[in-house]
């Protein structure tokens, strides 16, 4: 009886959706889709907008604004929604097929870091589902480890006990995986700890003040990682692993 | 000579003719006309007014001869340059001419001298010196003028400006300095063509100028708001008689030298005249209405398209022909976009024009040819073209449209008739253009923003309440499992004493030879081992249940036949009367061996 009751409840978190003004919205998003289509793609935007402001985000949502910005040429405001979308859904064609021909516009072109194999591998499991989707699958993870636990401590025969003990460990280490990336994804998606550049041009300080020694130069529609914050400044570190200070007003949070 | 010619009822007349009213300082001409061959003309007297110089004598005759009949012309004027120096009220008395000895009249002719305004008083020469007359040029002597046909039009509408030189003295050697640059204008020359100037007369304030157009252009505006148009400069040769006043003796010959006429004394002046610049300013074309096919066409026009043939094969050639003719800035208009099924091959189109220009502005056709291959069979949707233009008459786009043009291409022979089939037809996907993905419609997963299962206190419940779950849940179960095994232990520990017990009785049975007691309390300790030991009720025990729980015992299966085999002698000994002594000590005997052998069987 508990069991199933459990099961009731992950059931129910996963279509944990709110549905207040859902109607309204659907008609906003349909009506800026035809101004899309037509072309107009200031309305598209400002329609879009009054969706976001309604609290509420999808995808697909962010993904279309992207494309209206693409469109009126505002790269920097495009990547901005792209990543959004991104952030969201990490695996979908259409988001990082548009978001590789935006990043491909900018001035910047910043080679990548090689990255170490676990960190590769962990960054695949990383990607490859939302905070909610490794939240649900932690806590049932967390659930079938207890059951085996419970099984285990009233198990009879040595069979039983063993075969219950392995799947336990087993299972322990799943829980404790998806733990961290649930929790590593939470932190990501609360914290805002990436930004677009929106200045066409800006130079990054070694420290921040206006008078420190200029470090290197970086252009609209960059991403930056944030990595500190002090008075009117962010410490940002771009892609190839170069550290420096920005004027906090010359980028936007994803 | 002429007035033999003349005939009797040709009436002579002979009229003078000045202007009515001057200003002081001005110079004008007193011109006297006869239409016969005048002789012995005598100057009229001008009173307060200067004669600069006369009477010049020219003649001009015409014979005509019209439907057979012919009329004759003549004409003998005597022309005065007079300069007003006083104001007041002058009366020119008439000047006598004979012709043919008779002696005519000529009418008195009113002159109304007035003060000069304040710029001329300061233009007026000293008495007795003329600029012209003394080889110095005035300035309204010979002028360039410059005239705009339109001073607002619109971005790329054509305008046309006129030079057109106004002389009093004679005027070689025009030449145009540098050739006019139009500074945000596309110009077009006019009058390349024609170098021959128009020429007109024209009267302005009472004086006699030659007006000629000497140069033309079409502007067109390339840019919106305030533009100038700068002068341009010519440079020519003035020629200018010069009178030499300076010995104005009463010497005869000098002045009969003196005479206009015979005055060979011609001053060439080399004098640079430049036009005014000109202000205009250009209107921004209208926003409104703007058709997306324009291409700054501005003017009038008419468009042509025309394709030669809509039923090909493949690998023929197939012609696009558009054709846009009319007034106006043609020259920059542009191919219109033609697109082609991108299985046609294309090819840049070839540009022919055609373009006048005329006194009256710029016309003239321009046509392309696009030359287009097709290289796949079916049918294909020529998307039309487009052509539209701003007519700045009415103020609004004009557009033309081919129309769809459908065109179905054959398969050609070549491929037909090939009977090989290599795979080398096949080609690979162009990529024509890159783009974004388009956008996503359908249902949306909107949700709420800043919403995190994560360390909600959902996700805590989640994460706590198994684990105390579990906890009750294994608690519970140890503690029943413990109370359901207490009994079954104590019983299983009491079943060999019970046991042992029973044959005790049973022993003591047997010496009192209480037969069915014996039997029954002997077959009670085996039951009864049995049911205790395997915590098995009473009623469902049997033979085959006590086999059945010994099997799962392991216990060997000689042990387990030999107990079932005492169960069954216990009962066929009872109800088998014989000698009982005997029996009873074998079965006492059995049943001790049966449970001594169980028991240790079950220990191990």
């Amino acid at each position: 009886m508990t069991r199933k009751y459990l099961l009731l409840i992950l059931i129910s978190t996963v279509s944990y959706t709110s549905f207040g003004s859902m109607y309204h919205a659907d008609t906003l998003i349909s009506k800026a889709n035809e101004a899309y289509n037509q072309g107009l793609y200031d309305s598209a935007i400002a329609t879009y907008s009054l969706v976001l402001d309604q609290n509420l985000e999808s995808y697909q949502l962010y993904y279309n604004i992207g494309n209206a910005y693409f469109k009126k040429n505002d790269l920097a405001s495009a990547i901005l929604f792209y990543e959004k979308a991104k952030k969201i859904a990490h695996n979908d064609e259409d988001v990082l097929f548009n978001l590789n021909i935006a990043n491909s516009m900018i001035v910047d072109k910043i080679e990548k870091v090689p990255e170490l194999f676990y960190k590769k591998w962990w960054n695949y499991f990383y990607d490859m589902f939302s905070e909610n989707m490794w939240t649900v699958f932690s806590v049932v993870s967390w659930i079938i480890l207890l059951l085996f636990i419970g099984i285990f401590s009233i198990a009879k025969t040595r069979k039983i006990k063993k075969l219950s003990f392995y799947l336990g460990l087993l299972f322990l280490f799943t829980s404790i995986a998806t733990f961290g990336l649930s929790s590593q994804k939470y932190y990501y998606t609360k914290e805002h700890k990436e930004a677009i550049i929106f200045t066409p041009t800006i130079t990054a300080k070694s420290s921040p003040t206006q008078s420190a020694v200029d470090l290197f130069v970086i252009h609209e529609g960059t991403k930056v990682r944030i990595m500190d914050k002090v008075q009117g400044w962010v410490k940002i570190k771009i892609l190839n692993g170069s550290i420096g200070w920005l004027p906090a007003e010359s980028l936007e949070r994803i | 000579m002429f007035s033999q010619l003349i005939k009797a009822d040709e009436e002579i007349r002979f009229t003078g003719v000045g202007k009515q009213l001057v200003k002081v300082g001005e110079r004008f001409r007193v011109v006297y006309e006869v239409n016969a061959d005048g002789k012995n003309f005598t100057s009229p007297n001008f009173g307060k007014l200067q004669v600069l110089s006369g009477p010049n004598t020219s003649t001009s005759s015409s014979v005509q001869y019209v439907n057979g009949k012919m009329t004759q012309s003549y004409s003998r004027t005597y022309t005065f340059i007079i300069q007003a120096t006083q104001e007041g009220d002058v009366t020119i008395s008439p000047a006598t001419v004979k012709v043919d000895g008779q002696k005519y009249t000529s009418n008195s002719v009113k002159v109304k001298v007035v003060k000069a305004s304040g710029a001329q008083q300061g233009n007026t020469k000293p008495s007795g010196q003329t600029s012209s007359s003394n080889g110095v040029l005035q300035d309204d002597d010979v002028y360039i003028k410059s005239y705009l046909s339109n001073k607002n039009p619109y971005l790329g509408e054509q305008i046309i400006i006129t030079y057109k030189i106004f002389t009093k003295v004679p005027v070689t050697n025009l030449t145009m300095q540098k050739s006019p640059s139009y500074p945000g204008f596309w110009s077009k020359n006019l009058m390349e063509d024609n170098n021959k100037f128009k020429q007109s007369t024209k009267i302005i304030d009472g004086e006699e100028y030659i007006v000629a157009d000497i140069a033309k252009y079409a502007l067109f505006p390339q840019k919106s708001g305030g533009l100038t148009i700068e002068s341009v400069e010519m440079e020519c040769n003035v020629q200018l008689r010069m009178q030499s006043n300076k010995r104005r003796s009463n010497d005869p010959f000098e002045n009969f030298f003196n005479d206009p006429f015979f005055n060979r004394n011609v001053k060439n002046i080399k004098t640079t005249l430049s036009s005014k610049p000109i202000k205009i300013n250009v209107k921004q074309l209208p926003q409104q209405g703007k058709p997306d096919s324009f291409n700054g066409a501005v003017g009038e026009f008419s468009f042509r398209s025309i394709i030669d043939n809509k039923i090909l094969s493949t690998n023929d050639a197939l012609t696009l022909d558009v054709k846009i003719s009319g007034k106006g800035n043609i020259e920059l208009v542009t191919a219109p976009e033609v697109r082609f099924p991108s299985d046609f091959e294309t090819y840049e189109p070839k540009i022919k024009s055609n373009i006048k220009s005329k006194y009256s502005g710029v016309s003239g056709s321009k046509s392309f040819e696009y030359l287009a291959i097709p290289r796949a069979s079916g049918e294909f949707k020529i998307a039309p073209v487009e052509f539209s233009y701003f007519n700045p008459k009415d103020k609004k786009y004009h557009s033309f449209s081919s129309g769809e043009l459908i065109v179905t291409v054959e398969k050609g022979s070549q491929t037909s008739s090939g009977i090989t089939y290599s795979s080398s037809a096949q080609e690979d996907i162009r990529f024509i253009g890159q783009d974004i993905h388009h956008i996503k419609t359908g249902s949306f997963d909107l949700k709420e923003t800043g919403i995190f299962l994560f360390a909600s206190s959902l996700y805590y419940m989640l994460v706590v309440l198994p684990v105390i779950l579990l906890i009750l849940f294994v608690f519970m179960w140890k503690k029943q499992e413990k109370r359901r095994s207490n009994v079954g232990l104590m019983k299983t520990r009491k079943a060999t004493k019970i046991a042992r017990a029973r044959l005790q009785k049973a022993e003591k049975l047997k010496k009192t030879d209480n037969e069915n007691a014996f039997y029954d309390e002997i077959a009670q300790a085996l039951w009864g081992y049995i049911a205790d030991k395997f915590n098995i009720p009473g009623a469902n025990l049997s033979v085959d249940t006590v086999r059945e729980a010994l099997q799962k015992k392991n216990v060997k299966a000689d042990v387990i036949d030999s107990f079932v085999n005492t169960l069954n002698n216990i009962d066929f000994a009872r109800f088998a009367p014989g000698d009982s002594g005997g029996k009873m000590d074998n079965l006492y005997e059995e049943a001790i061996n049966a449970i001594m052998q169980a028991e240790k069987e079950l220990r191990q």
